[in-house]
């Protein structure tokens, strides 16, 4: 695909750090539900189907991302946002219906919170961007 | 942790210094740091190799085998990954592109040792 603009875009600059961590959680979460499905999908289906739907956010949101698909970013980053609340909240409020952690599980406990931090900074870097007035 | 896995978590804690170094600075990594990479990712190899031997061969009875081959899988592709992202990306954002792969080393030895001592 023809760069537009070298230096700009949302896989530029910082965005180069958040395209790389974003690809490292949609491996990493991948893997996971992969392995979680495919041994033990009939113990705890709801928090493994959630690694999936988890798993693939992250490879939307990287690939966005990276091809500077801005609004499709959006989305992505903003599902994830909500996903990593919700789940977030339920796990504490409803801990019997979890009887296995997710990536989103406690706010990301298990990984550091980088999943509670990591929607809230490309949110903030996808709307830095457009208001640098890209065309 | 196994010696070569905190031989190798010094070396990654060093690297990181250097790149932080390297990003006050902004400045690019030069040649003596990928070739210190590049000998990290060699002994990561390694560390695949004998530690799909150690939990095939005498691994407690609890120990998942999987989580703990994908985790070694994993663990040898950051560096890799991390220089072939940053070296498009001439700048402070690809230098810390290098930072965040060689912090990630240490953490999975972290996970790696969670998972053998989960099954113990």
């Amino acid at each position: 695909m023809a760069e537009q603009h070298p230096g700009t875009g949302t896989g530029r600059g910082f965005g180069r750090v958040l395209v790389f961590v974003y690809g490292v959680f949609a491996v990493a979460a991948t893997g996971r539900s992969t392995l979680q499905l495919a041994t033990q999908a009939s113990e705890a289906p709801v928090p493994y189907t959630l690694s999936a739907v988890a798993a693939v956010v992250y490879i939307i949101a990287t690939f966005a991302l990276a091809t500077d698909r801005r609004r499709l970013a959006l989305v992505a980053v903003g599902t994830e946002l909500v996903g990593v609340l919700v789940v977030g909240v339920t796990s504490l409020l409803l801990p019997e219906d979890y009887p296995d952690a997710t990536v989103w599980s406690d706010f990301g406990a298990g990984y550091g919170f980088v999943p509670l931090v990591l929607p809230v900074v490309g949110l903030w870097w996808l709307l830095r961007q457009g208001h640098q007035g890209r065309t | 942790m196994i010696p070569l896995q905190f031989a190798l978590s010094v070396v990654c804690l060093l690297s990181a210094v250097w790149l932080v170094v390297l990003l006050v600075r902004d400045r690019t990594p030069g040649r003596p740091l990928l070739n210190l990479l590049a000998a990290v990712e060699v002994a990561l190899l390694v560390h695949l190799v004998l530690g799909i031997v150690r939990v095939t061969g005498d691994a407690p009875d609890g120990v998942s085998q999987w989580e703990y081959i994908g985790y070694l899988i994993g663990v040898v592709l950051f560096i890799p990954a991390g220089v072939i992202w940053s070296s498009g990306e001439k700048s402070r954002g690809g230098t810390a592109v290098l930072l965040v792969a060689v912090l990630l080393v240490p953490f999975m030895f972290v996970r790696l040792a969670d998972i053998w001592a989960a099954g113990g």
